[in-house]
């Protein structure tokens, strides 16, 4: 297998992932849209790295890196949902209208 | 590896006063609530006195490659330095929230984002860009959400983070594109190379692409069209200390990260390489991608300059009003990105310096004033000019300066801005960033006239009495900064020089 094939899995999963956060269904799905979307990056770098060997190993340890940032990432967020459920009774972001012009 | 050590003192300075900020709070629970506060923003001083050694002491390459230290970090380093500074002060003072004032977790988290700002000015490594961006970005999120009791501040956290998350995804999307395109290497210089060879076999898209992705991470942190939803809410939602600091610090290090990345990556398109006539094509390769490029930012710069100065108009929410003028500003920089040259980016840099201290006094005044009418609202400002003369001469003069008016470093940085797009082939952005500074000396105006042409309520009565000596100093340094910058834009100065040594490499 080529490194087409790598790369039409990891556009695939960016697209869905961003069609997923642009639905704005619920916080949650814009989540897991977010976790897609790095999946996808970490495929590319993974994969770039098999591609050219003898190169170190730069795109492996930076998707080790960016699964740490996901977890992070996703703490924060979700600690942020929680609070915004416990304001709004609801995670939807079409919900929240306080602020606006 | 100790040579390697001395080279990071000011970011070791700052983690370990961040981890001595978390050991107070365990050690002295019951300690008054500026304390940590004094001591937060000791460390910020011993951090700025080793940022200008870092200065002066010449360019150095840490780790590796991972870390590249030289005056331009230093300068924006500096900068974000000063911006937490500037909202820790702000936050002992803040009336909003009182029960939250001096909290530890909002002043370890200003350090922290600090910290990571200054990986992401300070490195030519795409994973550490990624890696500072997402520290300061993650920091920026826990702050917008920090006043959690009220629900503007709830719904404020949760565009940020869903707004911020989604486009530094992009962005390392671009960033796993490009690292593909340097032959499965993070450094820029390798992807430069890359970038080089595949305009040579006439594949643009294949720079374009991974190019724009990156760019979505930049765009939202400069609060840019088509990412800029988050800023008015955000701003609005928290307190004018945190607003000031995302509006200050955090766009100044994604600015100056953008200048870097874009001085290393497209070195070709700015100055070409010279002298080897075997490599002319190269040349004319990058410079035709070059004018592409430079079209899409000079599209999106124009739409925010419009969009912000535009959405201004009608806002009576002060921090809000900021936030679309602070858009706008965000467009005047981009334009001069977009001429893809090496006095453009030297003119954004330029801006960018004269435009933080102006924004940094009009977050200070408003704060002044608002402390006074117990309100952010423009409507409970009236007539209160000439009651609190300090607080709102200071505002006045900050607008001038953020309009372009003389004697304020607003018109130098203006003057150079113009210049250089009118020099560059851009006459049309030239004009409308003309055009859009009177449109927003409307706005501006606004306040101005609320403030002095109206007669104050009869019943009004400050919410807070007692005099402010501290932020009165502050308004008076900031105030000082602001005319003596005046000659920022004709002298050589040091910004320029730094983003000239960036392009020469």
């Amino acid at each position: 297998m080529g490194l087409e094939a790598y790369l039409f899995v990891s556009l695939l999963l960016f697209l869905l992932g961003l069609i997923m956060a642009a639905a704005r269904r619920s916080l949650i799905y814009v989540l897991i849209g977010l976790e897609l979307i790095l999946n996808a990056a970490n495929l590319n770098l993974v994969a770039f790295q098999r591609f050219h060997p003898g190169a170190g190993l730069d795109g492996q340890i930076g998707a080790i890196f960016v699964i740490i940032l996901a977890a992070a990432e996703a703490a924060i967020a979700l600690a942020i949902v929680l609070n915004v459920y416990s304001r709004f009774g609801s995670i939807r972001p079409d919900d929240m209208h306080t602020l606006r012009d | 590896m100790s040579e390697q050590l001395v080279l990071i003192l000011p970011e070791l300075a700052l983690t370990g006063g961040l981890c001595l900020l978390l050991l107070v709070d365990l050690v002295f629970p019951r300690r008054r609530s500026w304390e940590t506060g004094i001591f937060a923003l000791g460390v910020l001083g011993v951090v700025a006195y080793l940022l200008l050694q870092r200065y002066h002491a010449g360019p150095h390459d840490a780790f590796g490659g991972l870390l590249r230290l030289d005056r331009f970090a230093a300068i924006f380093q500096l900068a974000i330095t000063g911006a937490a500074g500037f909202a820790l002060f702000l936050n002992l003072q803040q009336f909003r929230f009182p029960q939250d004032r001096g909290r530890i977790e909002t002043q370890f988290l200003f350090l922290c984002a600090t910290l990571g700002g200054f990986v992401l000015v300070g490195t030519q490594h795409l994973m550490m860009l990624y890696l500072g961006l997402e520290m300061l970005g993650l920091c920026s999120y826990a702050l917008a959400d920090v006043h959690k009791r009220d629900r503007a501040g709830a719904e404020a956290g949760m565009k940020y983070v869903v707004y911020g998350a989604l486009s530094s995804g992009v962005m390392l999307y671009g960033i796993s594109l490009l690292f593909g395109l340097g032959g499965a290497s993070f450094a820029m210089p390798d992807v430069a190379l890359g970038i080089n060879q595949a305009l040579l076999e006439g594949e643009g898209v294949r720079v374009l692409l991974p190019t724009l992705l990156l760019l979505a991470g930049f765009l939202f942190k400069l609060a840019l069209v088509p990412f800029h939803w988050w800023a008015p809410d955000v701003y609005q939602g928290t307190t004018t200390a945190i607003a000031g600091y995302l509006a200050v610090g955090s766009k100044l290090v994604a600015l100056g990260a953008l200048l870097r990345c874009f001085a290393i990556l497209f070195a070709t398109t700015l100055h070409g390489i010279e002298g080897d006539p075997a490599l002319l094509a190269v040349t004319t390769a990058a410079s035709e991608f070059g004018a592409s490029f430079g079209m899409v930012l000079a599209v999106l710069a124009a739409v925010s300059m419009l969009w912000g100065n535009l959405a201004a108009l009608g806002q009576t929410h002060l921090r809000r009003l900021l936030a679309y003028s602070s858009i706008g500003h965000a467009g005047y920089l981009l334009a001069a990105v977009s001429l893809m040259s090496a006095d453009g980016l030297a003119a954004a840099g330029t801006y960018a310096l004269v435009y933080a201290v102006a924004s940094l006094g009009a977050f200070a005044a408003v704060f002044g004033i608002a402390m006074r009418a117990g309100s952010e609202d423009l409507r409970d400002w009236t007539g209160l000019g000439w009651k609190y003369p300090l607080a709102s001469g200071a505002l006045v003069l900050f607008f001038a300066s953020l309009t372009g008016l003389p004697p304020t470093a607003g018109f130098a940085g203006k003057w150079r801005l113009l210049a250089s797009l009118w020099a560059g082939g851009q006459p049309l952005l030239a004009l409308l960033l003309a055009l859009l500074s009177v449109v927003s000396l409307f706005y501006y105006f606004r306040v101005i006239k609320q403030l002095y042409l109206e007669r104050p309520a009869e019943d009004f009565r400050p919410a807070i009495e007692r005099p402010l000596p501290w932020l009165a100093a502050f308004l008076l340094v900031v105030g000082a900064a602001t005319l003596a910058l005046l000659n920022l834009g004709w002298v050589d100065t040091p910004i320029a020089a730094a983003t000239a040594d960036l392009i020469r490499g």
